[in-house]
């Protein structure tokens, strides 16, 4: 039988409010079975009984219901990482940022983190996270490439952990 | 996740549960029991700041068995 596993962990959140006070992110709390995928942590919420679930990753059997998260994103690694590459990035700068997302999956095939390019002002650099303001996102992959969120509209401020950047370069 | 059944207990009820789906397979899940009636039984999966986010309902029908797991049965990631 697999183990059932707790599982603590930060994901990214947009608002739309006009201003923002303090940002801080949320605890996350998940039970499920567990298998990871490089640097992918896969959690799965709801499988076939007696299913491998290795085996079902190997051959890219679609998954129930789960979740897919960076392993960046589990506490305490998300509490406790740094990126250099923000040291030299003054607030208020035009950047794009690329980094792994948290992806909830049902009934789809999918063993990765989504990839993220959100372009933005940098509005704030907290302890574990970064704050863009106006951010226009898209969902690299998985396919299709698509806004993020869904509807298009475009929200007011992006807080993305720090442990889910992979780049970030300066907007002209 | 904040305590949501069984208000006599500190911890919440971390359930294992086989249940016969809609296509007659048997599929296996587990989570926080948040809920249970006559006919049915709520489990939760996910929680952000300990409000439950992804959760199932089950029909007590559809139940082939379940189970209380214990905290030596559940590891922390």
């Amino acid at each position: 039988m697999d183990k059932v596993y707790n599982i603590k962990y930060v994901d990214a959140y947009y608002t739309y409010a006009k201003d923002i006070k303090e940002t801080r992110l949320p605890l996350h709390e998940a039970y499920g079975y567990v298998e990871r995928n490089g640097g992918n942590v896969v959690i799965i919420f709801i499988k076939k009984r007696g299913t491998d679930i290795k085996r079902s990753m190997d051959k890219k059997e679609p998954i129930v219901k789960g979740l897919i998260i960076p392993d960046a994103a589990l506490i305490p690694v998300a509490e406790t990482s740094s990126v250099d590459m923000l040291k030299d990035i003054a607030v208020g700068t035009s950047v794009t940022v690329v980094w792994r997302d948290v992806i909830s999956v049902a009934n789809m095939p999918i063993y990765e983190c989504s990839v993220m390019h959100s372009k933005g002002a940098l509005y704030r650099i907290g302890n574990d996270h970064v704050v863009l303001k106006e951010p226009e996102t898209m969902r690299m992959s998985p396919a299709p490439i698509r806004n993020h969120p869904k509807s298009g509209e475009r929200p007011t401020y992006l807080m993305i952990p720090t442990s889910f950047i992979t780049d970030i370069t300066i907007t002209k | 996740m904040k305590k949501l059944l069984n208000e006599p207990n500190s911890e919440n009820s971390i359930v294992s549960v086989i249940l016969r789906g809609s296509d007659n397979e048997e599929y296996e899940c587990n989570g926080v029991l948040m809920k249970e009636s006559k006919d049915m039984v709520r489990i939760g999966f996910n929680a952000v700041n300990d409000k439950v986010v992804d959760n199932l309902d089950i029909n007590k029908s559809d139940i082939v068995s379940s189970a209380t797991l214990d905290s030596s049965q559940i590891e922390s990631l």
